[in-house]
C-alpha cells in the first residue's frame, strides 16, 4: 500500500510539488517563527547564568536603564547581614558612537566602581576578557573603556584607540565577549567619569549589583535587605502614560516621550523620596515618570504591576529575573502561535484543496480499485498514506529550511539576533506536518471512501 | 426461477431450459440469476429507466453475451450482476444468495474474490506497470512472491512476457485489454463480466482479446458475460440475451 501511495505521488509531480510547497512555507515559517521565542529563551538563559550575584533596582523598572536609587542607599545595603559587597551601577544610553547615531542594536554605557568591580569574586566582563585588559584603580577618572568584541568589531577599533563616544573621546584598553546579544551591547567606564559625562545626578545610581558572602546565600540576603527596605518611602517607576492616550496625536505623545526619555536618561536623578533623603539636602526628580497627574491609564499600570508598595526596591537574583523575562516570553510564544495558527489554516486549506483536485482527478481510478474488491477501508488507507507522506516529506523540508534559515539570519545579523531551532521544536515540527498532513487528507479521502464504484467510474 | 425466503436470506431456486441443460445440478442452477430488476438513474430531476423489470438466469460455466443497442441497459445489467452498483428494485442472486442481503465487507469481497471485470476503456492505473495493474485486487493485503509470480505468469499466457514492467501508457490497446483479463482472471473468479472489452481495439486485437478470454474460460470454467453489440466473436454454443430498451428481448443459443 505504501509503496503504492508513494508512486501515485512520484506520478502526479505538478500536484504533489504544489501540496509540498504549501506544507513546506507553513512549517519553515513555523520553524522560524518559534526560532525567534527559542532564541531569545536561550539568550535570557545563558546570559541571566552568567550573573551569580543580587541585582538591586527601582520598584517597577524593567531594566537598570530607567531605574534610579539615591546613592546613599549602597550604604545600607552594605550593612545588610551576609552582603559581601556592594557594587553601584550607573547606566546610561549611548546615542552617539563615532559621530553616528546609535539606534539598533542599542548599545548602553555603564559606569562601574572600579575598585568594587574587581573586588568581586564573579564579575561580568571582567571575567569575560579577551583582549587587552579589564579596567582598573589607574583607569578611575578617565574615559578609558572596555566594550565587547562585536562593538569592536563594528567600529573596527584597535586597542589603545580613541573614539568618540556620546561625542566625547575614549580610549579602548580591553575587549570581552560573552556571546550573548543581551549583554554584549554594554561599554564599561569608571562610574564617576560616567557620571560626569552624562550629568548623572551625583546622588543617584542606577541599580546596584550586591554579591553575597556564599552565593548559596542570596535568598537569604534578599529577604535581609528587603526588611530593611520595608516601610521606606520612594517612588516607583512608572513608564508614561502619554503614549497610551488615544485622545492625543499617537506619533506626537510617543515623540515627546522618546525626547523625555532620552533627557531623563542622560541627566537622570533618583526619584522623589516623601523622606528626606540622608546625603541630600534637596530631593531631586528628574524620572523618566515626569507626568504626575495620575490619569486612569496610571492607575491601570499600577494593577499591572502589582508589588510589596512598602518596599520601594525590587530585590531579585539574576535567575529570577530570567524567570521575569521567561514570562513576557510566553506572552510572545502565545502570539506566535496566533501567527503559526494563521500559516498553518491557510496551508492546511492548500493542502485539503490539493487533496481534494487529486482526488477528483482519479475518480475512475477510485472506481477501478472498489470495483476490484477494495473496500472503504483500504481507499481510506490510500488516501491517508498519499497525504500522510506529503505531511512527512513537506515537514522535513520545512525544517530543513526554517533551520537552513535560522542560521542565514544569525550570521548575517551576529549582533542583532539569535534564532535557534532546537532539535524540540524540529522534531515537533515535523510530527505537526505529519498530523496536519493526515487531517487534510481526510475530508477527500471520505468524500472518496463513500463513491459507489459505479458512480465513481461514470463521473470519471 | 422463484425466489425464496431461507433463515432471512432471499435464495433463488432456478429451472432452466429443459431443452438447454438436462443434466444440471441444483447448485448450478442457482448460480447467478435476476428478478424483475430495475435500474433509474436520475439526470438531474429527470428519472431515465435503465432496465424495466429484466429476470434472467446464466448457468456456471457458460459463456454468455449480452446484446442489444445503445441504451438498451447492457451494462447497467453488468454493474448490477457485478455489485457495483444497487438496483432500485429487483434482486441479484450469486450462488443461491441475494446481493442485497451482503453487507458492505462481503460485497467487497464478493468484487475482489468472485468478480473479474474488464472494462471497454481498461481501466488500468497509470501509475503501476503491467504485473503491479494484475496485483491490484490484493494489493492492501500484501503481495506474495507466489501470487507475483502468478501474475507474471498470467501475463505470460496473454502474450506479454515481454511487457511485464511496462506502464499503460507503454502499451497498444490489444495489450492494456490483456492486461486487464490477466487482473480480471488472477483471482480465479467465478464469474467475469466485461463490459466491450473490444469497443476500443481494432478487430486483429479484439479477436485476439477473445481468444485468450475464451482460451483462459476453459482452463479454469468461468462463468463468463460479455456486454457488447458487435457480434463478429460469437461462436457456436455462445448464449446470447437479447436486451431492448431495458427488457428481455429473446434469449438464445448461437448456432455458429
Amino acid at each position: 500500500m505504501f509503496r503504492f501511495a508513494l508512486s501515485n505521488l512520484l506520478n502526479r509531480k505538478a500536484r504533489s510539488t504544489l501540496a509540498l510547497l504549501g506544507l513546506t512555507v507553513a512549517i519553515a515559517g513555523m520553524v522560524g517563527l518559534f526560532s525567534i521565542v527559542e532564541g531569545l529563551d536561550r539568550i535570557t538563559e545563558e546570559s541571566f547564568s552568567r550573573i551569580p550575584g543580587i541585582l538591586v533596582m527601582q520598584t517597577g523598572a524593567p531594566i537598570p536603564l530607567f531605574s534610579r536609587l539615591p546613592a546613599e542607599w549602597g550604604e545600607d545595603l552594605k550593612k545588610v547581614e551576609g552582603v559581601k559587597i556592594v557594587c553601584p551601577e550607573i547606566w546610561v544610553r549611548v546615542n552617539v558612537l563615532e559621530g553616528k547615531m546609535i539606534l539598533n542594536p542599542p548599545r548602553f554605557l555603564l559606569g562601574v566602581d572600579v575598585e568594587l568591580w574587581n573586588a568581586l569574586s564573579h564579575a561580568l566582563y571582567r571575567d569575560d576578557l579577551v583582549e587587552g585588559r579589564f579596567l582598573n584603580n589607574d583607569d578611575i577618572g578617565t574615559r578609558n573603556v572596555v566594550l565587547s568584541e562585536s562593538i569592536q568589531r563594528e567600529m573596527k577599533l584597535k586597542l589603545g584607540e580613541s573614539f568618540s563616544l556620546n561625542g566625547e573621546d575614549a580610549t579602548l584598553v580591553g575587549v570581552y565577549e560573552t556571546g550573548s546579544i543581551l549583554i554584549d551591547v554594554t561599554i564599561i567606564m569608571d562610574i564617576g567619569s560616567v557620571r560626569e559625562q552624562a550629568r548623572f545626578d551625583p546622588t543617584a545610581v542606577s541599580a546596584y549589583y550586591v554579591e553575597a558572602v556564599d552565593d548559596d546565600l542570596n535568598e537569604e540576603v534578599i529577604e535581609d535587605i528587603r526588611d530593611v527596605f520595608r516601610g521606606r518611602k520612594g517612588d516607583r517607576w512608572v513608564p508614561t502614560s502619554s503614549v497610551l492616550s488615544i485622545e492625543e496625536n499617537p506619533l506626537e505623545t510617543m515623540i515627546e516621550g522618546l525626547d523625555r526619555w532620552l533627557k531623563s536618561a542622560s541627566s537622570a536623578s533618583p526619584p522623589q523620596l516623601s523622606e528626606e533623603p540622608k546625603s541630600s539636602s534637596e530631593p531631586l526628580d528628574v524620572s523618566p515618570a515626569e507626568d504626575k497627574i495620575v490619569t486612569e491609564d496610571d492607575l491601570e499600570i499600577e494593577e499591572r504591576l502589582q508589588v510589596d508598595e512598602s518596599i520601594p526596591i525590587d530585590v531579585q537574583t539574576a535567575d529570577t529575573w530570567g524567570e521575569k523575562f521567561g514570562d513576557f516570553m510566553s506572552e510572545l510564544d502565545f502570539i506566535m502561535f496566533i501567527l503559526t495558527s494563521i500559516g498553518m489554516t491557510i496551508a492546511a486549506l492548500g493542502v485539503v484543496n490539493t487533496m481534494l483536485m487529486s482526488v477528483s482527478e482519479r475518480i475512475i481510478e477510485i472506481g477501478i480499485l472498489k470495483a476490484n474488491g477494495w473496500s472503504k477501508k483500504h481507499v481510506l488507507s490510500l488516501i491517508s498514506y498519499e497525504s500522510g507522506i506529503l505531511g512527512f516529506g513537506g515537514g522535513c523540508l520545512g525544517c530543513l529550511f526554517g533551520w537552513i534559515a535560522t542560521l542565514i539570519v544569525n550570521v548575517s545579523f551576529p549582533d542583532r539576533v539569535e534564532l535557534y531551532a532546537s532539535p524540540q521544536l524540529l522534531c515537533f515540527s515535523l510530527f505537526f506536518s505529519i498530523v496536519l498532513g493526515l487531517l487534510a487528507g481526510l475530508y477527500p479521502a471520505i468524500w472518496a471512501m463513500r463513491m459507489m464504484p459505479m458512480d465513481a467510474i461514470r463521473r470519471g | 426461477m422463484r425466489f425464496v425466503e431461507d433463515d432471512g436470506v432471499w435464495k433463488c431456486e432456478i429451472k432452466m431450459n429443459e431443452n438447454h441443460h438436462d443434466n444440471s445440478t441444483n447448485e448450478e442452477q442457482q448460480f447467478l440469476a435476476v428478478r424483475d430488476l430495475e435500474k433509474i438513474h436520475m439526470r438531474g430531476e429527470t428519472q431515465v429507466p435503465a432496465l424495466r423489470g429484466l429476470s434472467c438466469a446464466f448457468e456456471k460455466g457458460s459463456f454468455n453475451f449480452v446484446l442489444g443497442p445503445s441504451g438498451s441497459g447492457k451494462s447497467t445489467l453488468l454493474y448490477l450482476l457485478g455489485a457495483l452498483d444497487d438496483p432500485s428494485a429487483g434482486e441479484v442472486c450469486f450462488q443461491g444468495q441475494s446481493l442485497d442481503s451482503l453487507t458492505e465487507p462481503q460485497r467487497d469481497h464478493y468484487r475482489r474474490e468472485q468478480v473479474g471485470f474488464i472494462f471497454q476503456s481498461f481501466n488500468l492505473l497509470k501509475t503501476l506497470n503491467a504485473v503491479d495493474n494484475v496485483l491490484v485486487p490484493f494489493l492492501p493485503q500484501g503481495i506474495s512472491a507466489d501470487l507475483r509470480q502468478r501474475a507474471v505468469d498470467l501475463l505470460k499466457q496473454v502474450g506479454l512476457e515481454h511487457r511485464l514492467e511496462h506502464h499503460p501508457h507503454h502499451l497498444s490497446g490489444g495489450e492494456q485489454q490483456r492486461v486487464a483479463i490477466a487482473r480480471a482472471l488472477l483471482k480465479k473468479p467465478e464469474l467475469v463480466l466485461a463490459d466491450e472489452p473490444t469497443g476500443e481495439l481494432d478487430s486483429e486485437s479484439g479477436a485476439e482479446v477473445f481468444r485468450y478470454l475464451r482460451q483462459l474460460h476453459e482452463e479454469q470454467q468461468t462463468t463468463v458475460i460479455v456486454v457488447t453489440h458487435d457480434e463478429r466473436y460469437l461462436e457456436k454454443a455462445d448464449r446470447l440475451l437479447h436486451l431492448a430498451d431495458g427488457r428481455l428481448l429473446r434469449e438464445d443459443v448461437h448456432n455458429g
